[in-house]
């Protein structure tokens, strides 16, 4: 039997890492690195102030102190490793980091096939599913939050799934259904309310 | 009360039609987000812990308990039909499993392994039920010091288990240790970290770290994939023959050992066992070189380890308190949540709970076989609703969940921060269950230090001087530096020749 007998017509889709997913990737974990870097310095600074050391023999600050030595520390490592590697012949910066420091503590990675990378993320739909979140934050106390709800079910539908009006607006209403009978009325939680009386009607 | 009064005390609870339906609904998730590839056990938890702060604690547990076996009970699903493994520990399952269904035979290898997935989940419920309660009872010999060792131990093999940077998994504990230390500190109540905000001194809520690294962000990442999924073969077929099964006996039972050897180990992946087993049975198979073409031991093996592996994962997180895993640490929150400290005293003090839940796992994987094996072609039907459509289904309960357990905003603003901040680490290949895990413990593992230091008049070298803890230490720091110094290429599985290149395959 073939495989198009069986309805088995294609290899599973993967990502083929590109040159321009190496760089990227190796662009935006070296500002990772220095990221933490400077994390672990500053929550270092804030668990000093704290006091590491007290009466009682360690004092508040002493884990946050733990924790920004491990973040800044290896966030160094992690800098330095990533440095030298771009710093390294055209030949071997294409390679693994481990190739150029290998170390227990200096490892790089590049993009593994069949994962997601910058390029594979669809950044526009990714920010307006977020920007629309916190939009639902301060709306909420204007028109209540089952209705809010409804309209961000609605917005991440028509403006990140990119559904038809009818569906949109079918899945929103239910979704605002859902939530007033389910969380609201079945399970008894307060929802804040709208702050217009013409919407106060759906308040839980 | 010895373990068979347990367990049958277990099942007065666990057979409640209450609990029968909140483990229904618990393998209904479980079994939805096994299939549909991007989102994961944790994830599914992690949507429904909002609920059991207004569950009662036994329903509660069943549930989020059947979510995480469920799981993988539906990765194997597109494994088979699509080539495409739903989680790491369902990848070895296509190197048999879809040859199966290139030759027609997609529906005896889903029957197939709905059966043994079954029988090495029963087997393993019971070696829990009567090994659980006699290691708790070791367990209530340990002090702070051997507590605060064994939850190192525990970061530490998650680290060097997971095939990702040392670096990069150890960054992750240290953020997971401090998110966990923002708010008021416990001895003193001095304010950390909270920035003089009073939504912060009672800490970061634990849901919204939960929820922004492993629902959100996995349904933000799954949104804007541009990958076509691959074709699915049909499903003719779903009896096996008599030789199937018959073929299958020996290598369901060696899996199942192999998956519970591995769940044991706090930290380990369960990928490790499923590629253990495979290797197992190509071993000692008398025809290793039809690995690749579709043998049947090849799949009843791992899918048996893998769900022996979930079942045993249990002990450490009954007996110590120290979950094995992500989607366990999410599993301890609900208890925490609950009131319960998981541990060696939940025995005594939480009977019913404990017990109730053991027997649910029973109860639970009946449900699972039925959902598995006639009802198997329903969850065919699911993978063709869109999974965008799924996905800001998925946020909008994020937001209803998160919101219903402190009615505040910022918590939803918290999400978003967590949210962004987890698809960069996941897009930079950090690993995350080390900082999840880092964050539920965090609290614990400071305690016990402090606790230890307080007892030892300030001394950090009181450790040392503690024999056990001082041996859990340093197989703590060993297994980093010799799992990682010895791992110097990624695992790579190839079925018809089979090189295994990790740790447990030396």
């Amino acid at each position: 039997m073939t495989n198009e007998d069986n309805g088995v017509t294609g290899e599973p889709a993967g990502h083929t890492p590109t040159p321009r997913d190496s760089q990227l990737f190796a662009r935006a974990d070296l500002i990772a690195m220095l990221f933490f870097l400077v994390l672990g310095v500053a929550i270092i600074f804030g668990a000093i102030s704290l006091k590491v050391t007290n009466a009682l023999g360690i004092g508040p600050g002493m884990f946050p102190l733990v924790s920004g030595v491990l973040i800044g520390g290896l966030g160094l490592v992690g800098s330095i490793s990533r440095i030298r590697k771009f710093r390294a012949p055209a030949s071997l910066s294409s390679l693994d980091a481990d190739a150029v420091a290998p170390s227990l503590l200096d490892e790089g990675e590049t993009p593994l096939e069949s994962e997601e990378t910058f390029t594979t993320v669809n950044w526009l739909r990714l920010g307006l599913a977020l920007a629309l979140v916190v939009a639902f934050v301060f709306i909420v106390p204007v028109v209540g939050f089952v209705l809010a709800l409804s309209l961000l079910t609605l917005g991440l539908m028509k403006l990140v799934a990119r559904r038809t009006w009818v569906l949109s607006i079918i899945v929103a209403i239910g979704a605002g259904a859902l939530t007033y009978f389910g969380f609201g009325v079945f399970l008894g939680i307060h929802m804040t309310g709208s702050s217009l009386a013409l919407f106060s009607w759906l308040d839980t | 009360m010895n373990s068979f009064q347990g367990l049958l005390d277990g099942f007065a609870v666990a057979l409640t039609p209450e609990n029968i339906l909140f483990a229904l609904i618990g393998c209904l998730v479980g079994m939805l987000v096994g299939v549909l590839p991007g989102i994961g056990q944790s994830a599914g938890m992690a949507l429904l812990i909002p609920l059991t702060y207004v569950l009662p604690p036994a329903g509660a547990i069943i549930m989020l308990a059947s979510i995480f076996y469920g799981a993988a009970y539906g990765g194997r699903i597109t494994s088979i039909l699509m080539n495409i493994p739903g989680e790491s520990e369902s990848v070895v399952t296509t190197f048999e499993g879809y040859p199966m269904a290139r030759k027609g035979r997609a529906g005896v290898a889903l029957s197939v392994t709905a059966i043994t997935s079954f029988a090495g989940s029963i087997i393993s419920v019971i070696v829990v039920a009567f090994a659980a309660l006699p290691l708790s009872l070791l367990a209530r010999y340990l002090g702070p010091p051997e507590y605060f060792a064994l939850m190192v131990l525990g970061l530490c093999l998650v680290v060097a288990l997971i095939d990702k940077s040392l670096v990069k998994g150890v960054l992750m504990i240290g953020l997971g240790l401090f998110l966990a230390q923002v708010g008021a500190d416990p001895v003193q109540g001095s304010a950390r970290f909270s920035f003089g905000s009073p939504d912060l001194l009672s800490g970061i809520p634990l849901l919204a770290v939960i929820m922004g690294f492993f629902g959100v962000s996995d349904v933000l990442l799954a949104a804007g994939r541009r990958h076509i999924p691959g074709a699915m073969a049909k499903i003719e077929r779903l009896m096996p023959e008599r030789k199937d099964l018959t073929d299958s006996v020996g290598s369901t039972l060696r899996g199942t050992a192999i998956g519970f050897i591995f769940g044991l180990i706090p930290g380990m992946v369960a990928a490790v066992s499923t590629f253990a087993s495979y290797v197992t049975e190509k071993r000692v198979s008398k025809h290793p070189e039809k690995f690749g073409t579709g043998v049947i031991q090849g799949i009843t093996g791992p899918e048996a380890a893998n769900k022996s592996f979930e079942i045993a994962s249990f002990i450490p997180l009954f007996t110590l308190g120290i979950p094995g895993s992500a989607a366990l640490a999410i599993l301890m929150s609900a208890f925490l949540i609950q009131g319960v400290t998981p541990g060696p005293a939940m025995f005594t003090q939480s009977p019913d709970l404990v017990w109730g839940v053991i027997a649910s796992m029973v109860v639970g994987n009946v449900i699972l076989l039925i959902l598995n094996f006639p009802l198997v072609k329903v969850w065919v039907q699911i993978l063709k609703v869109p999974a965008d459509i799924l996905g800001m289904v998925v946020i909008a309960v994020s937001v209803v969940g998160i919101y219903s357990v402190n009615n505040s905003l910022v918590d939803i603003l918290l999400l978003v921060l967590f949210s962004l901040l987890a698809v960069m680490l996941k897009l930079l290949h950090f690993p995350l269950p080390p900082l999840v895990l880092a964050f539920v413990l965090g609290g614990r593992i400071e305690g016990s230090f402090r606790q230890t230091l307080v007892l030892s008049g300030g001394n950090p070298l009181t450790f040392l001087t503690h024999p056990i803890a001082a041996t859990i230490l340093v197989i703590a720091a060993a297994s980093i530096i010799l799992l990682k110094l010895r791992r110097k290429k990624p695992l790579v599985v190839k079925p018809a020749t089979l090189e295994l290149d990790s740790p447990a395959n030396r």
